[in-house]
């Protein structure tokens, strides 16, 4: 397994592909500068200190689910359409221990974007600004954004094996921002619309709920048995399907 | 192991075309599956392989190593790290040394620091099949092997199967080739 998880590795995250990750790091991490309004005037932005918080992380958080989206979009494609090698590991390894090495590879590495998001989002937040406090509440949304990003990252394996067809992982991408427009700012989970909570079942979006802060419409637990389900249905469609055409 | 493969009511579905191969028996160390574009030369090899699914039924006695007609290479890996990522996952390991000879023998040593996208496809077709060779296996099976190959890769393919002592199921559109060592032909 180890062998395999570093052939993975080896494959999926070469100079190229690290280098495009961190391009968009780099982009990722200019847009929280300008977001933190550094260069607004010193004092207006301790006086104003809440409002400017709540700003920077709303934009933040927002623009780091569409990254993580975007980034784990495009390791899916390269993994299974741009590098479609899994018939010289097939010939020496079964399916069941391919795939799920692969999966293990891609989640590790969308784990290591987000924490990277994440703590720059801090960092800059921390170190450029006079407002910017950490509290519980961002530790849970961490949780909560690694949840999302494997999350998503599986519906994409997903729908590429039974597509096979990367322009098909748009339709995730479309539906992910159908369910955050649903998703209203600010409200009591209770008070969420039918079609909000329905979309969250599956298309799960990280909302700012009154009196809890950040957080998923269900709870972790369920969208983990989620993940684990998903992986059963990957595995079941990945050992049903051809490997080559 | 006297009949390696059987292949009996091979049906396959694609889209737009059913592929259907009539019944036979791999009895011999080198069989030649020929045939017109379209009869099914490559999805038997891969129904062999256990790539694709299909009706009917395919046995297959032995451990089978598998060349691809067209190269599916990762980007952006050195031939010889390629070359070095397969064998670490192989379950019995091929010595350092016989990589070597088969790189030697189709005249690639020299190539293998050389990123794969960036070789002929000539040389791609050559680390295709040496991929398949070093995987220690019962059956060999290659799928239009002699595509992109120069005639002294032919050669030295041929020679290879000659001094193996292993079964070799060839799909090829140029019978010439292989007709002296092959000791059998499947017209499909």
């Amino acid at each position: 397994m180890i062998s395999l998880i570093k052939l993975h590795f080896s494959y999926l995250f070469s100079w190229k592909i690290i280098y495009i990750s961190l391009i968009i790091i780099l982009i990722t991490m200019i847009s929280f500068v300008f977001l933190s309004k550094f260069y607004v005037d010193h004092n207006l932005l301790v006086y104003y200190e809440s409002f400017y918080l709540e700003e920077y992380l709303f934009s933040s958080i927002s623009l780091i689910k569409i990254v993580v989206l975007l980034q784990s979009m495009f390791l899916v494609i390269n993994g299974f359409i741009i590098n479609k090698y899994d018939v010289y590991i097939l010939i020496r390894r079964d399916r069941i221990l391919t795939l799920t090495s692969k999966l293990m590879v891609l989640i590790i590495g969308i784990v290591i974007f987000i924490l990277f998001l994440y703590l720059l989002m801090n960092i800059i937040g921390l170190f450029l600004t006079p407002y910017y406090q950490v509290d519980i509440n961002l530790f849970e949304f961490l949780i909560d954004l690694v949840i999302f990003g494997v999350l998503y990252t599986l519906l994409y394996v997903l729908l590429i094996i039974i597509t096979k067809n990367m322009y098909s992982l748009l339709i995730i991408f479309i539906t992910y921002f159908v369910s955050s427009i649903s998703l209203e700012y600010l409200v009591l989970k209770s008070d969420l619309s039918l079609f909000s909570k329905l979309l969250n079942l599956v298309f799960v979006d990280i909302g700012y709920f009154k009196n809890l802060g950040y957080d998923l419409y269900f709870s972790n637990l369920y969208y983990i048995a989620l993940c684990f389900g998903l992986l059963e249905v990957i595995l079941v469609f990945y050992n049903k399907n051809d490997i080559i055409n | 192991m006297k009949y390696p493969i059987k292949v009996f009511n091979f049906i396959k579905e694609y889209k737009n075309e059913v592929v259907t191969i009539k019944d036979f028996i791999i009895g011999k160390r080198i069989t030649l599956l020929v045939g017109k574009n379209g009869s099914g030369k490559s999805t038997i090899l891969r129904a062999i392989a256990g790539f694709i699914k299909y009706e009917g039924i395919v046995e297959v006695s032995g451990k089978v190593s598998y060349m691809s007609e067209l190269p599916y290479f990762p980007n952006d890996l050195t031939m010889d790290e390629f070359i070095s990522s397969l064998n670490s996952i192989s379950k019995i390991k091929n010595k350092e040394s016989n990589i070597k000879e088969l790189l030697k023998l189709f005249k690639i040593e020299g190539k293998r620091k050389q990123l794969l996208s960036s070789l002929s496809k000539g040389m791609k077709a050559k680390v295709n099949l040496i991929q398949c060779l070093m995987e220690e296996a019962d059956i060999y099976l290659l799928d239009e092997p002699i595509s992109g190959l120069d005639k002294d890769g032919v050669n030295y393919l041929i020679k290879y199967i000659e001094n193996s002592e292993k079964i070799f199921i060839i799909s090829t559109h140029l019978v010439s080739d292989f007709k002296d060592v092959s000791n059998e032909v499947i017209n499909l």
